[in-house]
């Protein structure tokens, strides 16, 4: 079972020379999800018969010379919200209980094209709105929240039932997750990664993207994911950059900023805020140029966003509320039924609100000559999951108040990378996130990655979960 | 969730809640009128934020782009 604890690209080496099979791993992968289930219950399906299978045919492949590349034989999982040809996705809705979609989502179709194996779907909050609880509970400890709506992404890698996933993120669903559960998370730019047969939740905020245990396998992962389609209305025809090439040169002369007043206030945790604090003076002390930056406009960030969400998510579910409402959670109903109460007035304000919000981003980007903005991922470490909504001394409950420090990111479509920076007092994960500019994810890794190999937070393993040998 | 308060301070009922489900075609269960007339409310309110700034010259996100003006596009 140590081939768990090996990261994509050290796997992806062993495979290429022939040290170690697709099936091995697969099979490994597959105990590895029968000894951890039980705990975190991060998938919803396992496809153990379809997983072997691939696992051989990637073998056969390789063992014939037709290596496709480091994602070549690999397990991860894949959300279910994300289509499956003939394969039940639920998206965690007892409302679609039972549907199989005729075609593969575009992300399944590009893991599948580069040779990675599927071991399963993962669980979602259901539809993905992130309001419900879901079965999934955090891998570090499983009394507590595990971060959603990518929930069973965030759990599987961690536990190292997966080597990877695919996530989606509309108010931070990628890296909530990936920051609770202690692994790297990113939500590319908008337009770069098609949601082409992924349950839609809203057009303009919608985003897929990878979850894994390092900087370097998030960047092989997005390689794969990344590039136009024009079944995707949102998708832009920008040719994606080589994400791994420049990941190693380090961070000197890169320069980035920090919102002092949202990003680090009264709202964040202490031992977070140390945590985030510790990163930015060794990002210092590599050569990179920290600069405060003050963008008062961020304090709108939620209220857009929901806005937009709230119209968007119930006019696309319009049809599923009306027929199916009895077999929603009631908290999905509850979202859904006020998004159709919304005035489109409050929708229309909150398109122009926008226009304002990504302006000031890009201005601050712009004047200061940022590669990227710092904060915490979330204000605080997972809780128990009561905790999570228990409303605090500042009048927010822990959940509401993670939203304003992700849901930037999806308003303004720029790419934003969450990454394991320690833990808490209690033993549980903190992560650092970086908003980088449009299309420049290839600096976001290279920053991240600059952090990350002083650091050995890739390399730890849950307590709480069963050993790798068992 | 904690968004200000409407300037003039009103909440809307679940009796109001009610009236703008039937409108809309939707029947709202008896048991979620409660809530979603505090949620609605909030969310009301939470209007006001945005009317603080000055929005009617400014061109609503209509199709989305997240590329900024100067940016080597890249296109193939």
């Amino acid at each position: 079972m140590e081939s768990l604890d090996l990261t994509i690209r050290e796997a992806a080496t062993r495979l290429e020379r022939g040290e170690i099979s697709s099936l091995e791993l697969v099979e490994a992968t597959l105990r590895r999800i029968e000894a951890t289930e039980p705990l975190i219950h991060a998938y919803a399906l396992v496809l153990a018969e379809e997983a072997c299978e691939a696992a051989r045919a990637a073998d056969t492949e390789m063992a014939q010379g037709r290596y496709r590349g480091p994602l070549h034989g690999i397990p991860v999982g894949v959300k279910d919200l994300c289509y499956t040809r003939g394969i039940p996705t639920e998206a965690g809705s007892r409302a679609l209980a039972g549907f199989l979609p005729s075609y593969d989502a575009a992300v399944v179709e590009r893991l599948r094209d580069a040779g990675a194996v599927i071991v399963g779907k993962t669980v979602t909050h259901e539809l993905a709105y992130g309001v419900n609880v879901p079965p999934t509970r955090n891998a570090w400890d499983p009394a507590c929240y595990p971060g959603g709506s990518s929930a069973g992404s965030g759990a599987a890698v961690a536990a190292r039932s997966a080597f990877g996933a695919i996530g989606t993120d509309t108010g931070g669903s990628i890296r909530e997750p990936a920051t609770l559960n202690g692994v790297v998370g990113l939500k590319p730019t908008f337009g770069l990664v098609s949601r082409y047969g992924i349950v839609p939740l809203s057009p303009s905020l919608d985003h897929a993207g990878p979850l894994a245990r390092t900087v370097e396998d998030c960047a092989l992962l997005l390689q794969a994911l990344a590039g136009y389609d024009p079944r995707d209305g949102g998708s832009i025809d920008q040719t994606p950059a080589d994400y791994t090439a420049t990941l190693e040169v380090g961070a000197a002369g890169l320069i980035v900023g920090v919102e002092r007043d949202l990003f680090m206030g009264s709202l964040v945790q202490p031992e977070v805020r140390l945590a985030v604090e510790a990163v930015l003076a060794e990002l210092a002390a590599q050569g990179v140029a920290v600069v405060e930056v003050a963008i008062p406009e961020l304090a709108l960030m939620r209220t857009v966003g929901l806005t937009i969400l709230l119209g968007d998510a119930s006019a696309q579910h319009w049809h599923l509320l009306r027929e199916r409402g009895s077999d929603l959670d009631p908290t999905t109903r509850l979202m859904l039924e006020l998004g159709e109460l919304v005035p489109a007035t409050h929708y229309a304000m909150a398109q122009r609100a926008r226009r304002v919000l990504c302006d000031a981003m890009r201005r601050t980007f712009e004047s200061h000559r940022l590669t990227a903005l710092v904060s915490p991922t979330s204000p605080s470490a997972t809780l128990p999951m009561d905790e999570m909504v228990a409303q605090g001394e500042t009048g927010e409950d822990p959940l509401s108040a993670g939203l304003d420090f992700m849901i930037p990111a999806n308003i303004t479509g720029q790419p934003a990378l969450s990454v394991p920076c320690g833990f808490s007092s209690s033993g549980l994960p903190i992560g650092v996130q970086f908003f980088g500019r449009p299309f420049d994810e290839a600096t976001l890794l290279r920053l991240a990655r600059a952090y990350e190999r002083n650091h050995a937070w890739a390399g730890a393993r849950s307590p709480a979960l069963p050993p790798l040998d068992q | 969730m904690p968004y200000v308060r409407r300037s003039d301070g009103r909440r809307v009922s679940p009796e109001e809640v009610q009236l703008m489900g039937m409108l809309v075609g939707l029947t709202i269960p008896p048991e979620d009128l409660a809530a979603l007339a505090d949620e609605l409310s909030d969310q009301l309110a939470s209007v006001y934020q945005l009317a603080a700034l000055d929005l009617e010259s400014v061109d609503p996100v209509l199709s989305f782009d997240p590329r900024w003006p100067d940016q080597d596009r890249g296109t193939r």
